[in-house]
């Protein structure tokens, strides 16, 4: 390529690299898991109250993951990687949420309440 | 593992075999076929005749310049649109005549000419390909053709994987064609609602044909869409803020976001739907725990954002039509932008109001209902941002305004009926009946005016002269009549209850209707005859019609019209530097409409690849194999896919240079030529040609 | 109006055309496009979870409920396989941005490695499914657990596929425009899947059985 007046490992991106955000991304993801895990297998909350914390521990697992392993931030290499997933993740739980609602009134209302 | 299927299959030939029983006595399909033969041989004879097939191997089909593959996305979106209206005026044709018990049968049918099964098919390839092989590709071609020139980038972000959204696009169109000889075509709607679609009930591959072929475009417009995103974001001229950027434009950045978001969500759908049909999973069966109203839901949730996917890049061409035919800048550029992604956002809230019937009770309905309804904000805003552009404006009726016109004045119509079918309680009366479907129809009608008044608008943009004035208005005034005719008739017979999709009509009462929208039919084909006329008279009198200037309209506002009269390869020797919203009003105002450069530098380019086009065949025998089930063949094709692919990544030279002394002799030569077409009219100023100095009075 | 606000009254100084050849980034360029497409991959697992949650309790006449089919404690041996790659992955982008090739090469040969075991691990579970009758026919739960368990399992198939091709470009070629381009895509890809596991691992293995 004629364009390049950078070696392409100076690119940002490729500096971004660091030992100890993975490392920390891996043990929280593990940590959170484990975390979950337990509190399904062994604790004795109500079902919605353990799938609020599975739900919030994943929630956290996930932001960690965003920012610790795909490092979105808000410098200028990175921001349109930010905007378009801070567009992206309201379209995600828009599509399930909604579903999931529409559904749960569609089978009380004309299932009998089945499914 | 999979499904037992009837009729006679093998492992080498798939259900092959089954076209052996099938009998080809049909002569509607026995006249298509002899039409696209003779038209194929046709075209093969011309390109040896004239030994043209070096040029057009070597300049369309392996080219990666995006203004080429938007010629050619118009092009295979234009036949297929063709195709659509043809199976619109048998609809049309049929139903007059299949009215009443007494009406008489032709072809093997009880009444009319079309038997049940193959009005159902007509219907549905209608449908599938007027919304995802005419409108979709018309669009994106001129996403691809326009947006570039008009942010002052050189190409698009990935010119290769432009070339390969085209090919796919062009595969299912293939596959499409296949369909009417080969085998059948799916009979089961546009929606392939389910259970219908299910083996059980639909045991030929007519629904496997439409899968395939949906599943590969939207693989294409996935790519498409990323790719103009990425060079919206990523390739604008310096100067060219996001605020800068013209409305156009705009609407092709929100349009990709939502058909990047939603495209995946039918791949989904259609997904689970092959699962069931192929190994028997139970996602939409009545049976095993499955829930066809899932499927529904989720071609919805795709399906009603793709209206926005076509619509808003409707509404950009009549942002970029009414200001340069009223010669002011376009009224509030920002409540624009907003409206523009205001829309976008709305789209995704919207998708249940397609089954307010299905009964998930009154606050899920009014949610759906109240977000449908928002909708209409932003469309205000735009309409009266229109309106306002033209008050106190020097409106000039030439074709592309015209059609504007009329795309806003039939907005009105669709807007209203949309806000009428939005409330629950009259879409449970009207629902399933033909008063929805010429609601969107003339919502499609919006676009298809905007489409043929950017094609009279682009159209000295892209070749350099311009579409016979007269011509064109022929062919709007009788567009529009016939748009009349055909569907104000169609609002009328839904609101006395007629019901979609009929193959038989049982109330005489409603014959005179039915008949008007026939002549409605005879109008439309009188006003296609007008444009291939047009094209045709154009093109024999292209010398008198030439463009002498790179303005051909000498009132345009953006920048794509800086560039040539067809712009060079590389579409600008030099990159512009943007200093106003609307920067080529801004430089002729300022009088600085030089297209001559201070300095030439060498030029980065992308090479052609045949890549692309080996890909759209693969995809073609993977479409294929998939519908009849030839399991090697279809795996086999996975594996060479992925082989290109592999192949493609090692592939070293793929771009070049061009020093920046040829680009000079380049833009000297081009300059020349149009040079000695304007001798007569144009006031040269110094030997540089400088063809872009005559700018008209202006304000 | 626009006009009006930028309105220049010496037009003799205005430039009108860059007189620099442009410049591209194109490992921005092709990591931004990548990473837009990953958002298209994003909404194709919102619509397998959408219909998750839609046929939890779908079984149908099937008597093989989740609890049948889940284990979360065994699933914890590949999500760790999973993550431990991952993490490979990170040093080989590490030992990449010090133009370690053999280091790069060592790292992503270990991740490829956990890869492959992964998908063997699964294979195995879900053969011993199947033979216990658990198969996608059995139920719309079954069917929908398969299909989003092997929907990601693609994911990782084409991944370990893209990851040795790019060993051997890496290995012939060295760290190009094109190769370091192509490793940060495949960075992003195969962060993402495992993204993708965390949610599948809480809300179809750990919803699935509380």
């Amino acid at each position: 390529m004629a364009h390049h007046d950078q070696h392409p490992l100076d690119h940002p991106e490729v500096q971004a690299s660091s030992t100890p955000k993975y490392v920390f991304a891996f043990i929280l993801a593990m940590g959170v898991m484990i975390a979950s895990c337990l509190i399904t297998v062994v604790g004795d909350m109500s079902q919605l109250a353990t799938l609020t914390w599975i739900g919030v521990l994943a929630l956290i697992a996930v932001i960690g993951q965003l920012y610790f392993l795909f490092k979105l931030d808000t410098s200028k290499a990175m921001i349109w990687h930010t905007v378009s997933a801070a567009a992206t993740i309201p379209l995600f739980f828009i599509a399930i949420v909604l579903t999931i609602w529409m559904f749960h009134h569609l089978e009380m209302r004309v299932m009998l309440g089945a499914g | 593992m999979f499904m037992d299927v009837q009729g006679p299959s093998n492992a080498l030939f798939g259900r092959l075999p089954m076209i052996l029983d099938l009998h080809y006595n049909n002569p509607w399909i026995m006249f298509a076929f002899a039409l696209v033969v003779i038209g194929g041989i046709g075209t093969v004879a011309a390109l040896t005749y004239f030994k043209k097939w070096g040029w057009l191997w070597h300049d369309w089909l392996t080219t990666v310049d995006h203004k080429k593959i938007g010629i050619m996305y118009i092009i295979v979106g234009l036949i297929m649109l063709f195709r659509g209206f043809f199976e619109a005026a048998m609809i049309r044709t049929h139903q007059a005549m299949a009215v009443g018990p007494d009406s008489p049968g032709f072809l093997g049918a009880v009444h009319g000419y079309l038997t049940p099964f193959h009005i159902s098919e007509i219907f549905t390839v209608h449908g599938t390909l007027m919304i995802l092989l005419a409108v979709t590709p018309i669009l994106v071609g001129f996403m691809n053709l326009i947006v570039p020139i008009q942010i002052g980038a050189r190409d698009m972000a990935y010119p290769f994987l432009n070339a390969v959204g085209l090919w796919l696009t062009t595969a299912a169109a293939a596959l499409c064609m296949i369909s009417l000889f080969v085998g059948s075509f799916s009979h089961a709607g546009w929606v392939g609602l389910t259970p219908l679609t299910q083996l059980d009930h639909s045991p030929g591959v007519g629904v496997d044909y439409w899968i395939w072929l949906i599943q590969i475009s939207s693989i294409g417009s996935t790519l498409g869409a990323l790719n103009l995103i990425a060079t919206i974001l990523k390739m604008r001229a310096p100067g060219m803020s996001l605020m800068r950027m013209p409305i156009f434009s705009w609407t092709t950045l929100a349009t990709n976001i939502i058909g990047l978001t939603s495209f995946p969500l039918l791949t989904v759908a259609l997904f689970l739907l092959t699962l069931d049909r192929y190994i028997g999973t139970h996602f939409f069966t009545a049976d095993g725990g499955g829930n066809f109203m899932m499927y529904t839901n989720l071609f919805w949730l795709w399906g009603h954002p793709e209206v926005y996917f076509v619509v808003l890049p409707a509404f950009g061409f009549l942002s970029e039509i009414i200001p340069t035919f009223s010669e002011k800048p376009l009224f509030n550029h920002t409540s624009m932008i907003a409206a523009t992604m205001g829309i976008a956002g709305v789209s995704w809230l919207v998708w249940l109001h397609h089954f307010f019937i299905m009964g998930a009770g009154p606050e899920v309905n009014t949610f759906f209902s109240v977000a449908t309804m928002l909708v209409g904000i932003p469309t205000g805003v735009k309409v009266f941002n229109w309106a306002f552009t033209m008050y106190k404006g020097r409106v000039r009726l030439e074709t592309p305004m015209l059609w504007a016109l009329g795309a806003v004045l039939l907005l009105i119509g669709g807007g209203m009926t949309g806000m009428m079918l939005a409330i629950p309680a009259i879409n449970y009366v009207s629902h399933n009946s033909v008063f929805v479907v010429a609601h969107f129809h003339n919502m499609f009608l919006i676009i298809a005016f905007a489409i043929f008044g950017a094609v009279t608008y682009w159209w000295p943009k892209a070749f350099g002269f311009r579409l016979d004035e007269r011509l064109g208005h022929i062919f709007f005034w009788l567009f529009w009549a016939g748009s009349v005719f055909v569907f104000v008739p169609m609002y009328a017979l839904g609101f006395l209850g007629m019901t979609r999709r009929l193959d038989y009509i049982a109330h005489p009462s409603w014959w005179p209707l039915l008949a008007l929208e026939v002549v409605g039919i005879a109008l439309y084909i009188a006003s296609v005859a007008a444009f291939v006329l047009q094209i045709y008279v154009s093109f024999r009198d292209r010398e008198r019609n030439k463009v002498t200037t790179s303005d051909a309209w000498e009132t345009s506002r953006s920048l794509e019209w800086a560039a040539h009269c067809p712009p060079s390869f590389y579409n600008f020797a030099a990159t512009p530097i943007v200093h106003s919203n609307d920067e080529w009003a801004w430089r002729r105002e300022h009088g600085v409409t030089s297209v001559v450069p201070e300095k030439y530098t060498s030029i980065h380019m992308p090479k052609n690849s045949m890549v692309p086009v080996v890909l759209g065949v693969l995809f073609i025998i993977f479409g294929f194999a998939g519908t009849w089930r030839i399991g090697w063949m279809f795996f086999g094709s996975i594996i060479a896919i992925t082989a290109v692919l592999i192949f493609r990544m090692f592939q070293k030279d793929i771009d070049y240079n061009i020093p920046a002394e040829d680009v000079e002799a380049y833009e000297r030569e081009k300059l020349k030529s149009v040079d000695r077409a304007a001798q007569d009219n144009v006031h040269q100023t110094g030997e540089m040609g400088d063809a872009g100095t005559d700018s008209p009075a202006h304000g | 109006m626009s006009i009006d606000q930028n309105k220049v009254s010496d037009t003799s100084d205005i430039q009108l055309y860059a007189t620099e050849p442009d410049h591209h980034d194109s490992i921005s360029l092709r990591s931004i496009g990548f990473w837009l497409y990953m958002m298209s991959d994003a909404m194709i697992f919102a619509g397998l979870f959408a219909a998750h949650g839609v046929y939890l309790n779908a079984y149908g006449t099937s008597d093989i409920t989740a609890g049948d089919v889940i284990e979360p404690v065994t699933a914890l041996l590949p999500t760790l396989i999973l993550m431990l790659s991952v993490l490979l992955f990170g040093f080989a982008s590490v030992a990449l941005s010090r133009e370690d090739k053999a280091g790069t090469l060592r790292w992503m040969g270990a991740s490829l490695a956990l890869g492959v075991f992964f998908l063997l691990d699964e294979a195995a579970e879900f053969a011993r499914l199947a033979l216990d009758g658990a198969t996608p026919q059995a139920s719309a739960f079954l069917s929908d657990f398969w299909t989003l368990i092997w929907v990601h399992g693609a994911h990782v198939f084409f991944g370990l596929i893209w990851m040795a091709a790019l060993m051997i470009q890496i290995a012939r070629d060295g760290f190009t425009e094109g190769s370091v381009g192509r490793f940060i895509n495949l960075r992003i890809f195969w962060f993402f899947q495992a993204l993708i596991w965390v949610c599948v691992y809480t809300f179809v293995y750990l919803m699935g059985v509380s």
